[in-house]
C-alpha cells in the first residue's frame, strides 16, 4: 500500500532522524551521503518544532522518500517552500508504476501542489517555491515545471 | 530546498524577501501550469 505518513511537531519524537535514517539508503559518493545525512538530521529537528511537517513517502515497507514543507514567502508573496525533499537512494531517477509512472521526486512535488492548493483555498498562497541544493537539481526541477528567477537559485511553480 | 551546509554546519536559506520591479513582474507575469497542476490536484493522496 501506497502512503504519506505525517509527521509534526504533534507526533514526531526525538528518534526521527534517526529512524529515518535508518530506513532509507543514501547517496553512495561518501560526501553526498555526509551531507544527506545532515540535511535529514536537520529537517527532522525541524519538525519537532512546529515550522515544518514532514511526508515519509512509503510502499509497503519501502521507504521511497519524504518531503518537508512549510510555510514561507518570496518577496511579499506568500508561498509554501520545499524545505527538503528526499529520494532514497534505491528508487532514484526510476519511474514507479505504483506512483503513476512517475518518478519518486515527481511524485513528492505533486503532493506539495495539491498541499498549496488547499491551503491556497483556506488562506491564500501565491507561489511553490524552492532552492536546489547544486546546478544537477536545478534541471530535474525544472523538468518537472519549476521555473527560475533570474540571478537567484530559487526555483517557483506559481499556483 | 532551503537547507545548505556552511562551514560544515548545516544552515537554513529563506526566499529573497526583497525584489526588484522586475522579478516582481516576472512573478506575477509567470504563466500557471494548468497540466501540471492538475495531474497533482486529480490523484487521492493516502496521508496517514
Amino acid at each position: 500500500m501506497l502512503e504519506l505518513q505525517k509527521y509534526t511537531s504533534k507526533n514526531a519524537s526525538h528518534r526521527l532522524g534517526i529512524d529515518v535514517l535508518s530506513f532509507v539508503e543514501l547517496s553512495k559518493d561518501i560526501n553526498q551521503s555526509h551531507r544527506e545525512k545532515n540535511f535529514i538530521e536537520d529537517i527532522c529537528k525541524r519538525v519537532q518544532k512546529p515550522s515544518t511537517v514532514l511526508y515519509l513517502l512509503k510502499h509497503n515497507k519501502d521507504i521511497l522518500g519524504f518531503i518537508a514543507l512549510s510555510v514561507s514567502s518570496i518577496g511579499d508573496f506568500p508561498s509554501l517552500q520545499i524545505d527538503y525533499l528526499f529520494v532514497n537512494n534505491t528508487f532514484r531517477g526510476k519511474q514507479l508504476e505504483v506512483l503513476d509512472n512517475l518518478k519518486t521526486s515527481a511524485y513528492l512535488v505533486d503532493f506539495a501542489i495539491e498541499v498549496a492548493q488547499e491551503i491556497q483555498e483556506l488562506a491564500g498562497l501565491r507561489y511553490l517555491v524552492l532552492l536546489p541544493d547544486n546546478n544537477k537539481l536545478q534541471q530535474v526541477y525544472k523538468d518537472i515545471g519549476f521555473l527560475n528567477l533570474p540571478k537567484q537559485d530559487w526555483l517557483y511553480i506559481k499556483l | 530546498m532551503a537547507l545548505t551546509i556552511k562551514d560544515n554546519k548545516v544552515v537554513y536559506v529563506a526566499p529573497p524577501k526583497k525584489l526588484t520591479a522586475k522579478e516582481k513582474k516576472m512573478l506575477e507575469d509567470a504563466p500557471v501550469n494548468h497540466k501540471l497542476i492538475k495531474r497533482a490536484t486529480s490523484r487521492k493522496y493516502n496521508v496517514v
